[in-house]
């Protein structure tokens, strides 16, 4: 048995077996009855998604195929990685590998995955060559590890059977523009959007979320006054983003406790103004998100979560009347990148929350107006 | 006083956890008994670490040793490092243990409920429990009926100020029909229906949720669902150990008490239920009991055609040689107690009119498996060949022939399920082959699922009972055990020991089917 780096048997032959693009669909056939035949017994695959990563040559390349074996553990999938590679702009190259969880005297998942490595000039044709591959019937999850260029011919390509677009607005050269572009851009119902500083939100989200669990703090949650995030310079979206859930949900606080009132959400410079709450985005040192403070003054009240111990953890406070004594720290593991893509295709349908975020975060960074 | 409702506001909508559960104080009694230290403490850590457990939380372990609450929280800790599939974490069981408390004290004692009292008051102002209590009755059942008088008159059970007051019991709920209505009314004389949690572990087990998943989330299976399609169903209850020094209890249980009136019924339930109108406590009960109640209570002479049981020997199981049960400590040398029992039960509605469910469990059985196989009617006219599902293939006397179509369902282990249907065999003749196409959960999904306890216990602090069993299930569930006890009571017991450890069971289960001209499947 060849194990890769991550403990898992590596099928067809223990490494990358180079493929004539033509023959794609036959060798990812043979791979696996070359499989059963070394293996003795038939090796069971599980598929319920496809999975399409966009990368650069070197260190990201490396960061996305760790990840696609990672995420396909718990999702399984038919996986593409295609790496831009220097070099002559027409390269077209296949290989294909087979990965098995291998769990005490079993597999457990199997997933297979093809790699592209890509000229300038080729990735149209590799959209091409990819597209019939797909598993049919099977949601497609197309993730780019770097910016976002809606121009490129093989995004373009592959957004036209996309159901979700995954990216990391932290690795766009411009977020600010990306979040607009999103908005923007038509996308016809087709495939949404799916942002890893989304779900590098999910403990602070948790965290808030549990702050309103106290019943002292829940009569609060449609009279916040004002929303403060300090982020670090990495994470202006992630602090607009956690702002824009947070004025949304009050809002939606709010419509409950005063029906048929809506807000009103007026541009500013990194800040935006809503009936609901005013709202500041404060860069400070460090890195991602570092605080978020709440305050409502009918009925009177703060919240507060601050990221400590050298962010291994969250501190929960709440100063209202009748608040009782918190249990006040939360544990903050750092998400590995595979946790993270894995979230964002757990499912394929759009995450209203999240864009409804984005819209509120896009207005306040890139000055767009919402609909 | 803090609302006893699971907190479902609007920042929690679209998270993981959508409902948080409200504050709580957990009080186990028996918390150093093995359910306690193997399932419930390993389930309570790893609640806690997944950030499942409520913000405010404590638990009360309540037990006849003089431990203290350090030596208590030692103990625990002892046992999750034992038992718990999430690894302890040095600082954060320091975090967790800090809400353990232990009250030494006789569960018939006023004293020990009134120190119950105490120490929940006190966490109710230094833990922020706000008042809500959860009693978890981890004792042998003869205790039940006690720990609701003495919580009553504790004034425990009351519900204050929008507070909650719950119990969870374990099975078995009575030893027959007549107890286990004795117990129901003990509890309902000073408790609520819907504060009662009656717990069969076997309802939080994924793949026995998976049934309804399977049942109403596919359009394809349900309208196949019903006599018109399905030639008979089999349920297999199979256990390949023995009592395993429970000798004792098994003496007084048997296999029809502990394993037919709760896990097997619920799971003749679940898969023969019509769809409930929602997924919610009183829709699919409703729907559970229906079937329960459309199972006819044999009489005598029913028992003895539709009934069999058996009593294993010495034989050998996984390659070892295995004593016989009246061989077992604890077992009488003379022992009538069964550890095999297979039924064939009909469920008389528009539904499953005319179509038999098989079902049977047994100790030492050549393999641990649970699963529940759908064995489809043949093709009205076959015109293929071998195999072809032609009349002529079937077993003599009807039933269904060797490539009838199977859906089997399987619980444990290896869950998944599997579909066997006809393919044509390669060459120049129209010959059928049955072939299988499986469906894993293993290898689909890599994640663990959570253990049984986990969510049953996570279900209790939310006030979601759907997967715990209601009053009138536990009856008519006892009502069918009972009279097949009195059934047995006027037969003479067969001659035990009636099957070899490692085989299937006795002969007279084979004949059972062979009568209707089917047979055992091979799990």
């Amino acid at each position: 048995m060849i194990v890769d780096g991550s403990g898992r048997e590596v099928l067809g032959g223990g490494g990358v077996l180079p493929v004539d693009i033509a023959s794609l669909s036959t060798e990812l056939r043979r791979l696996w009855e070359g499989a059963s035949e070394a293996d003795g017994a038939a090796v069971t695959r599980a598929c319920a998604r496809n999975l399409i990563a966009l990368c650069a040559a070197g260190p990201a390349a490396e960061a996305a195929d760790d990840a696609l074996v990672a995420v396909a553990t718990e999702h399984p999938a038919r996986a593409f990685l295609v790496v831009a590679t220097p070099g002559p702009a027409d390269r077209l190259e296949a290989s294909l590998t087979a990965h098995c969880v291998v769990r005490p005297g079993r597999r457990h998942v199997c997933c297979e995955q093809v790699t592209l490595a890509i000229g300038s000039a080729a990735r149209r044709r590799a959209a091409s060559a990819i597209v019939p591959l797909l598993v049919p019937d099977l949601p497609v999850f197309v993730w780019i590890t770097g910016g976002v260029d809606f121009d490129d011919p093989a995004l373009e390509r592959l957004l036209d059977v996309a159901d979700r677009l995954v990216f990391d607005s932290r690795a766009c050269p411009d977020p600010a523009r990306t979040l607009v572009d999103l908005v923007h851009t038509e996308r016809n119902d087709r495939w949404s959007p799916a942002d890893l500083e989304w779900a590098r939100l999910e403990p602070w989200r948790e965290a808030v979320a549990a702050l309103f669990d106290e019943p002292a703090a829940a009569s609060l949650a449609g009279h916040l006054d004002r929303v403060v995030v300090e982020h670090g310079a990495d994470a202006i979206v992630g602090a607009a983003l956690l702002a824009g859930w947070i004025v949304d949900r009050a809002e939606s606080a709010r419509a409950a406790d005063a029906p048929g009132e809506r807000a009103r959400v007026e541009a500013g410079d990194g800040a935006g103004e809503t009936a609901a709450a005013a709202v500041v985005l404060t860069p400070v040192p460090g890195e991602g998100v570092r605080r978020v403070g709440l305050e409502a003054q009918h009925p009177d009240g703060r919240l507060e979560v601050a990221l400590a111990e050298n962010g291994r953890a969250l501190v929960l406070s709440l100063t209202a009347a009748d608040a009782c004594a918190l249990p006040a720290r939360r544990p903050l593991d750092p998400a590995p990148l595979a946790d993270l893509v894995g979230r964002l295709v757990a499912e394929a349908v759009p995450d209203e929350l999240y864009e409804r975020a984005l819209l509120r975060a896009a207005t306040w960074l890139g000055g767009t107006t919402p609909d | 006083m803090t609302p006893a409702i699971p907190a479902t506001g609007v920042f929690r909508e679209g998270l993981a956890r959508e409902e948080a559960p409200p504050p709580c104080g957990l009080v186990i009694f028996g918390a150093t008994g093995d359910l306690a230290r193997r399932k419930l403490l390993p389930a309570l850590w790893t609640l806690s670490r997944s950030g499942l457990l409520p913000a405010r939380f404590a638990i009360v372990g309540v037990a006849r040793g003089g431990l203290d609450d350090a030596a208590f929280a030692a103990e625990m800790k002892a046992a999750v490092a034992e038992h718990g599939r999430t690894p302890l974490d040095a600082a954060a069981w320091d975090a967790f243990a800090t809400g353990l408390r232990y009250v030494p004290g006789e569960f018939g004692d006023p004293a020990t409920f009134d120190r119950v009292k105490a120490v929940l008051a006190e966490l109710d102002a230094t833990r922020g429990t706000a008042g809500n209590r959860l009693f978890y009755f981890a004792t042998p059942p003869s205790f039940a009926a006690t720990l609701f008088e003495r919580l009553d008159a504790a004034g425990l059970l009351d519900e204050v100020d929008g507070a909650f007051a719950r119990v969870i019991v374990e099975k078995p709920f009575g030893r027959d029909l007549d107890s286990a209505r004795a117990l129901n009314a003990a509890a309902l004389a000073v408790a609520d229906e819907r504060q009662i949690f009656r717990i069969d572990h076997y309802l939080g087990k994924e793949t026995v949720q998976n049934i309804l998943v399977f049942r109403f989330a596919n359009a394809i299976f349900e309208p196949l669902w019903n006599h018109a399609y399905v030639d008979h169903v089999q349920i297999t209850v199979g256990e390949s150990i023995g009592v395993e020094g429970r000798g004792k209890f098994y003496e007084e249980a048997g296999t029809l008490r502990d394993i037919v009136q709760n896990h097997l019924l619920q799971l003749v339930a679940l898969t023969a239920m019509e769809p409930p109108v929602a997924f919610d406590a009183d829709a699919v009960r409703d729907e559970k009991i229906k079937v329960l109640r459309a199972i006819p209570v044999p009489n005598a002479r029913e028992v003895t055609l539709t009934t069999v049981r058996g009593q294993y020997d010495a034989g050998a199981t996984a390659g070892a040689d295995v004593a016989g049960y009246r061989s077992e400590p604890g077992v009488a040398p003379d022992s009538a107690t069964e550890t095999y029992v297979a039924l064939k039960l009909s469920i008389d509605n528009w539904r499953w009119a005319g179509t038999p469910f098989y079902v049977r469990a047994g100790k030492r059985l050549p393999k641990r498996v649970t699963e529940i196989a759908i064995t489809f009617k043949d093709v009205p006219h076959a015109f293929f060949g071998r195999n072809g599902g032609a009349p002529a293939a079937r077993a003599p006397g009807g039933g269904a022939g060797p490539a009838a179509n199977v859906l089997a369902l399987r619980i444990q282990p290896e869950e998944g399920i599997s579909l066997r249907f006809g393919s044509k065999v390669p060459g120049s003749r129209l010959d059928v082959e049955p072939v299988k196409m499986d469906f894993l959960y293993g290898r689909s999904f890599g994640v663990e699922p959570p253990e049984a306890y986990e969510r049953l216990l996570l279900d209790a602090f939310l006030g979601d009972s759907t997967l715990f069993i209601r009053r009138d299930e536990v009856e008519a569930a006892w009502g069918l055990v009972t009279a097949v006890h009195r059934g047995w009571a006027d037969q003479a017991t067969p001659a035990f020991p009636n099957y070899e450890a490692g085989t299937w069971g006795p002969a007279a289960a084979d004949a059972l089917l062979a009568r209707d001209g089917r047979a055992w499947r091979r799990p």
